[in-house]
């Protein structure tokens, strides 16, 4: 069952999809395990032990490589099959999970196929009820395994590496109670030593994946010579920095400049595989979030609260407009805080702000939906700022919910403001996409009725209880704002009909998401 | 086959069904309430995989003083009934300020208890149906499993964005008792008590399929609205 959870655990990162990754691996390894015991039904009463034996052995052997065998599909989608986008493409997901499905099947059955041979083979020492009992006593340890390894930002190849050494041990222990030979024991030990020489070529493969991912680079031809150009120009292309923390991944890619069409440098900064900002969009996203804020409340607010922004860029914008500002942070993943304040490019980004020691900057690193709860009707906040990543999966749509909306509501003030970075797509006629529209709708029922949807490059929508329509005064923003942030000021009109009728099934709910 | 196999292949496959369901179910709502959708899942299952095995354990002492029959009958009754108010009870008492209601142990462990519980009941299952068709071990495991993925297919795909978390738990716990008293006629005043748990039902089923309720519902016990 690890191995299980372990590709559950693995192809989450790549889909964003945590609830689809569970399930479609669970599904197929319990049916594999239904097909296994079939197979186990009939093998021939004299030949149980050595089966089982050859069964547990195979699958020490050939379990450790599918996560690997995974992210070799992923490359192959990415570079081979002619779907552009990458990891983007609507059919990216569906392919993922039906590979990560057919290798859940294949250890679902070689697990499957052992315990009909062990009640068999045990029968009259000992009840079936039993050994099905003991056997499920397994699984009980396998979760909190996983999440341990999780939380100590263990790789795919080390968790690998753990299960299969417990793996060796366990079949090690089975030779010496049955008196096997010497042979036994090294074959035994092979899937171990297999692991250790796989560990830095699956580094390697997972990183040239990861850039493949983001450059969405394919080869010329799929031949020996056009494959292999294109892994050396994936390995020397630009610089990319991988951290895996408990909570996500991040990934800061630096793109060489161009002296043949003069361009400088460029980094990237992803988390979770998801763009977040770029060099040139840093600055324009933080000074529109920070001054749009500003600018709608009618005065100087006395105390913020930034949700999310763990890169302290936003931090950096207030400290800037006004140091003595009572100011709390929460993000999620103190890892990520750790690393913005040490990173020498995002440190110089966010001028040290993350390590600020004014009293009056408190950097909280917790669950934002944890801390709503826990501050409820007890501080409330003039200016609030929601900087999330977009919605990509069930667990970020927790911070689009209608819950996550009302529980915001019970920090403010009547005439607060929130500005939040959201997704705003439009269809070709003009009107919401739906994505959108559920996003809005959910404002709407949770009290904010207010709304000011603006950025035509980086979008935002600002919202406030207050009935006092929003509107921007544009003298007084400051003068020495970048081009891209006054370009970005502008308002996003949509061709939808005003007023109309919300739609409860569009409301995204933490117990029915839509997004 | 024959009638009785393949009434006991189809149980077999849709009771399956239903508690793997509603362990998704609580998985979604501790992953809500708690935090951390991957390692809720990975916790829901774990605990449901142990408890299915506790559960085989406690019908080997179970069967000695009673009739199989009845054990099936009783455990599943229970079993729609925690699918149908355990997500709410579940969520009410992981919700804000709530109290302690057994000291010294925490809101979230008696959660986790409860996710037991309904493993507990559905690995008695398994052995019954091994007891009313003896010799048919694959068969029946193998409707079993495929009866568990299908409920891992249909959760996210199908029942979640479509249902939401608690009509979806209401449908299929209705399913379940409905299969159940199909299968097992009460034999007390059976035209009364039958009207009635149809009639109750079919007004639950009716409300799941109609209206977002149930969602709004847990919604505010969420909220502490409630």
């Amino acid at each position: 069952m690890c191995y299980s959870m372990v590709l559950a655990n693995h192809i989450s990162d790549y889909t964003s999809e945590e609830i689809l990754s569970q399930c479609f691996t669970l599904g197929p390894y319990l049916l594999g395990l239904g097909v296994g015991s079939q197979l186990g039904d009939k093998t021939e009463y004299d030949k149980i032990v050595k089966t089982l034996f050859g069964l547990e052995w195979l699958s020490s052997f050939l379990l450790p490589f599918l996560p690997f065998i995974m992210t070799i599909a992923t490359f192959s989608f990415i570079s081979f099959l002619p779907f552009a986008g990458g990891l983007q493409h609507k059919w990216a997901n569906t392919f993922l999970l039906s590979v990560a499905g057919i290798l859940s099947l294949i250890i679902g059955t070689l697990g499957g196929a052992q315990l009909p041979l062990i009640i068999r083979a045990s029968q009259k020492i000992i009840k079936e009820e039993f050994i099905l009992a003991v056997n499920y006593m397994g699984p009980l340890f396998a979760g909190p395994a996983i999440i341990l390894s999780n939380s100590l930002s263990f790789e795919l190849s080390q968790q690998i590496g753990l299960i299969v050494t417990i793996q060796t041990m366990g079949l090690g222990v089975v030779i010496i109670l049955l008196k096997k030979r010497l042979t036994p024991m090294i074959l035994a030990s092979i899937p171990l030593f297999g692991i250790i020489f796989l560990t830095p070529i699956y580094r390697k493969i997972d990183y040239l994946t990861a850039k493949a991912s983001y450059l969405h680079a394919k080869p010329n031809q799929i031949t020996y010579h056009s494959i292999k150009d294109h892994l050396n120009f994936l390995e020397k292309y630009g610089k990319l920095e991988r951290k895996k923390t408990s909570y996500q991944n991040i990934d800061f890619f630096i793109h060489p400049g161009h002296q043949e069409i003069e361009t400088d440098s460029n980094f990237v900064f992803y988390l979770n595989r998801r763009i977040q900002f770029n060099q040139f969009a840093a600055t324009p996203y933080h000074e529109t979030m920070f001054y749009t804020g500003i600018n709608l409340l009618k005065e100087s607010p006395k105390n913020i609260l930034i949700l999310g922004a763990g890169d302290g860029l936003l931090l950096k914008e207030i400290i800037k407009y006004s140091p003595q500002i009572d100011t709390t942070l929460v993000e999620l993943d103190p890892e990520m805080i750790d690393w913005s304040k040490n990173h020498p490019i995002i440190s110089l980004l966010n001028n040290d702000s993350l390590n600020t020691t004014q009293k009056n900057i408190r950097i909280i690193a917790d669950d934002a939906i944890a801390f709503l709860r826990r501050n409820t009707n007890k501080e409330k906040f003039d200016l609030v700022f929601i900087d999330f990543p977009f919605p990509n999966g069930h667990e970020l749509s927790k911070l689009y919910s209608y819950e996550f909306y009302k529980m915001v509501k019970k920090v403010i003030k009547d005439d607060s403001v929130i500005v939040l970075d959201m997704p705003i797509e439009q269809n070709d006629d003009g009107t919401f996409s739906k994505k959108t529209k559920s996003i809005l709708e959910t404002l709407h029922a949770s009290g904010f009725n207010n709304q000011l949807l603006f950025g035509p490059l980086l979008t935002f929508s600002a919202v406030s209880l207050s009935s006092s329509p929003l509107k921007f005064d544009y003298q007084k923003f400051p003068k020495g704002l970048s081009l891209a942030t006054k370009i970005n000021l502008a308002e996003i009109i949509s061709q939808d009909k005003p007023n109309a009728k919300i739609e409860k099934r569009n409301i995204n709910s933490m117990f029915h998401p839509t997004l | 086959m024959n009638n009785r196999n393949s009434t006991v292949y189809f149980f077999s496959f849709l009771l399956a069904f239903c508690s793997l369901f509603y362990e998704f179910v609580f998985a979604q709502i501790l992953s809500v309430c708690l935090g951390g959708t991957k390692n809720q899942y990975l916790i829901t299952i774990s605990i449901f995989t142990f408890s299915l095995g506790m559960g085989t354990i406690l019908f080997n002492f179970i069967k000695k003083n009673h009739d199989v029959q009845k054990i099936f009958f009783f455990t599943e009754v229970l079993l729609s009934m925690m699918g149908m108010i355990g997500p709410f009870i579940l969520t009410w008492l992981l919700k804000p300020n709530s109290l302690t209601f057994v000291p010294f142990i925490s809101n979230s462990f008696l959660g986790y208890l409860i996710i037991f519980f309904i493993g507990l009941l559905s690995g008695m299952e398994l052995p019954c149906l091994f007891k009313i068709l003896p010799n048919h071990f694959g068969k029946i495991l193998t409707f079993d499993y495929a009866g568990m993925l299908i409920a891992s297919v249909t959760f996210p795909l199908f029942f979640l964005p479509y249902f939401g978390t608690a009509s979806s738990t209401m449908i299929v716990s209705n399913l379940n008792l409905l299969a159940v008293i199909w299968l097992f006629p009460v034999k007390i005043n059976p035209k009364l008590s039958t009207f009635i748990i149809l009639t109750i039902a079919s007004f639950v089923l009716f409300n799941a399929t109609t209206s977002n309720y149930f969602n709004g519902l847990l919604s505010r016990i969420y909220l502490g609205e409630f």
